[in-house]
């Protein structure tokens, strides 16, 4: 079993009891170690008050029980939080959308899509880093990135409950003049229709009822049903998805970081919209000496939350005048804010998404702007050519029609220490209702043979329709 | 199999650094240039490790044989307008480099958030008065990305030169600039922008000031799975103000990975 799991039985298996810890009369306040355990590795974060009149080594995950030198204590709920115990402002580990990088042992938080956060090589985003996505062309992929990444926080914020809600765990600064974001914001996915539906009867059926119980005797062939079911599953490998797809270790990390990530569902609303104590927004086209110092005033009023930083659509022609596309316009902007991300690295992230088409005969202007990122990727997706080509390979599977390809520029940490990461054409993207993917890319195989044979015997298949009917159908059967 | 690896040698007298650079009161400038996909912090760490521990023990799995401790202290100040103190402090603990053995100074913290709006010439005279007092006589400074303050401040090349790299150039034994050449090999259009210029021809004058430039680059060829990129050691503009030793020009290949990085000779 592990401490999380132990912290919420102590704890009544309320997740929302996990920070409370009641100031010990004893002054002297020790806590379980947590699931966050690589804490020698961060010399800066949250190990109590030296010297202080509470000497004590806050450590995460073990809000609702904490040790002093008279015994044990379990449960009890207290207004203060881990760090707000020794009044310091770092973030409290026990945060639910952190976890250490299994790389680097630094502290991450998801950027709101899985297949993202695997890429960055952490599992996550490491605090205290920033990420540059560049579109290329004039899609919009990277206003999908940037919405996850906001409601992520969003979630995040929201986890553990009312007393989550209440006091809060993160806020989201948006460096934007569209205040309509937040209605924009995806919600959390909740599975298909067919889904929704299924858990609905299961959940109706599962009551204690009359008619249930009727139902329940004049169906004696039901177990004979799920066999055959079970059966047809196994042939098409409908199950063998839902076990081969995620190995084990990744099953343990969902059960060790519960609400670590969330899948989000681009067709739907975050409800409710988040609120002013959830995200603030700050004018980019203020002047930079008051655009930084909103940002620090906001960070510092928000003392010891995870702060996300978002700044969409840098440079857009509609929300930026001309004059911000000069270099000594925008560097003092992104420097600052990356002075203050330092700054504040044990508990902010930053990300910004640009479209690089327009800066395309500018490699300097780009490249100076990516010097002061952490990690840069860039969306290159499809032209009409290749995603013709792509729904021809995949004519009987449309959901596998990726849209375009995902380069990798710079990796945070990695690229900081002189690893070279740059992948080129190496990863491909689709973005879906219900996901936003991130997986290899390969070049699909069309299957030029049989539309050439198809164009060499059109003469004679007019001759001979019958026959070439039954070969259409054995082609079709091939291709299921 | 095990692979040969060959060690870092800059100067004639097989060292990285040569402890003639420190003597007397000649002042040389080096040059690093980087770009984005191939970071020169171990390029920066290797300098570093061999004046304060003598050797890049770092380099090559702490196998580097050439471990010479100066005889005369040198003083090591590093100063980077990108990044932040703790950046460094954290990479040299990592490395076992005592804090004692170096100062690095907080520039970029608060560069933007303390200067804006200020005149350029008294941000500059600020920033350089950061460095005078912490550069002695026998000093090796580490400038890291000063072509920001370019873009910072809007600065022309020619006054960061003269404002800023001559004068600090006076008062260190040995300038190492470590800059960007990030997207310098793309074909520029016609249109070629003010910005470009300047920040091409920052690059350029620092060519013909340093006597060595150390180029690191990934491969032309492109990612390898042993080999990182590659290092190549040139001559500079300027003549080294040493008479004993001289530059050696060579070129390596090197292979970068968690935090351990190997040399080749190509």
């Amino acid at each position: 079993m592990s401490f999380r799991k132990r912290c919420e039985v102590l704890s009544d298996g309320s997740g929302s009891k996990r920070n409370a810890a009641p100031p010990s009369p004893g002054g002297l306040q020790r806590e379980l170690p947590s699931r966050n355990a690589p804490q020698r590795r961060l010399p800066a974060m949250n190990r109590g008050q030296i010297g202080g009149a509470v000497v004590g080594r806050v450590v995460s995950n073990a809000g609702s029980i904490h040790r002093d030198m008279n015994g044990l204590h379990i449960g009890g709920i207290s207004s203060h939080t881990g760090q707000q115990i020794d009044g310091s402002t770092s973030l409290n580990l026990s945060h639910p959308g952190i976890r250490p990088s299994p790389a680097t042992s630094q502290q991450t938080t998801s950027i709101g899509c899985a297949d993202l956060d695997k890429l960055m090589g952490h599992m996550g985003f490491p605090l205290g880093c920033s990420l540059l996505i560049e579109e290329e062309s004039t899609t919009d992929f990277n206003s999908v990135l940037s919405k996850v990444y906001a409601s992520q926080g969003i979630v995040h914020n929201r986890v553990e409950g009312s007393r989550g809600f209440k006091d809060g765990n993160t806020h989201l600064i948006v460096l934007s003049l569209n205040h309509h974001l937040t209605k924009e914001l995806p919600g959390v996915y909740k599975g298909s229709r067919k889904d929704i539906k299924k858990s609905k009867i299961a959940k109706e059926q599962s009551k204690v009822t009359v008619s249930n119980l009727l139902e329940s005797q004049s169906t004696p062939t039901s177990s004979g049903q799920r066999s055959k079911d079970l059966k047809i599953a196994w042939r098409y490998g409908i199950n063998d998805d839902a076990t081969t797809s995620k190995s084990s270790r990744e099953y343990d990390q969902s059960e060790t970081y519960p609400d670590y990530n969330h899948q989000f569902d681009i067709t739907s609303n975050l409800i409710p919209a988040p609120t002013s104590n959830e995200i603030s927004f700050i004018s980019p086209l203020l002047s930079v000496s008051s655009v930084l110092s909103q940002v620090v005033s906001t960070i510092k009023r928000h003392d010891s939350k995870l702060i996300r930083i978002l700044l969409p659509n840098l440079l857009h022609p509609a929300l930026y005048p001309p004059k911000m596309t000069q270099l000594h316009e925008i560097i003092p902007l992104l420097h600052g804010l990356r002075s203050i991300l330092k700054n504040y690295k044990e508990r902010c992230v930053l990300l910004s998404t640009i479209s690089t088409s327009l800066f395309n005969n500018q490699p300097l202007f780009m490249a100076q702007i990516e010097q002061l990122f952490d990690g840069v990727i860039n969306l290159e997706p499809f032209g009409q050519e290749m995603l013709q080509l792509l729904e021809k390979a995949y004519k009987s599977q449309p959901n596998k029609i990726q849209h375009g390809l995902v380069h990798i520029k710079k990796l945070p940490v990695f690229s900081e220490r002189g690893e070279m990461h740059v992948a080129k054409s190496e990863w491909a993207f689709k973005n879906g209702r219900k996901k936003f993917e991130i997986e290899e890319w390969g070049i699909p195989v069309e299957d030029d043979e049989d539309t050439s044979k198809k164009d060499k015997e059109s003469p004679a298949r007019k001759a001979q329709p019958f026959q070439d009917e039954h070969q259409h159908s054995h082609t079709k059967n091939l291709d299921f | 199999m095990s692979v040969q690896k060959q060690e870092l040698q800059i100067f004639s007298d097989h060292t990285v650094l040569s402890k003639h650079l420190f003597e007397g009161a000649s002042s040389n400038l080096m040059m690093v240039t980087d770009t984005a996909a191939t970071n020169a912090s171990w390029l920066v760490n290797a300098l570093v490790e061999t004046v304060t521990l003598g050797g890049p023990v770092s380099l090559n799995g702490n196998n580097s044989s050439s471990a010479e401790v100066f005889s005369v202290p040198v003083k090591v100040v590093v100063g980077s307008f990108l990044n932040s103190k703790s950046h460094f402090t954290s990479s040299f603990d990592r490395l076992k480099i005592p804090r004692n053995e170096y100062s690095v100074l907080e520039i970029a913290e608060d560069l933007v958030l303390k200067n804006v709006g200020k005149p350029v010439d008294v941000v500059i005279a600020t920033i350089l008065k950061q460095f005078q007092t912490a550069l002695g006589e026998r000093s090796l400074l580490v400038l890291e990305k000063p072509e920001l303050l370019m873009a910072l401040f809007k600065l022309s090349s020619d006054d960061l030169h003269l404002k800023l790299i001559n004068p600090l150039l006076k008062l260190c034994s040995l300038l190492i600039v470590v800059t960007s050449v990030e997207s310098f090999d793309n074909d520029f259009p016609e249109n070629l922008g003010k910005n470009t210029v300047e920040f091409v021809r920052f690059t350029t004058s620092c060519f013909h000031k340093s006597f060595l430039v150390l180029s690191v680059r990934p491969l032309d060829t492109g990612k390898a799975k042993d080999v990182t990129g590659t290092l190549a050691l040139t001559r500079g503009g300027a003549l080294l103000d040493v008479s004993a030793v001289q530059p050696v020009e060579n070129h390596y290949l090197f292979h970068n990975f968690k935090e351990n990085t190997s040399l080749f000779y190509r």
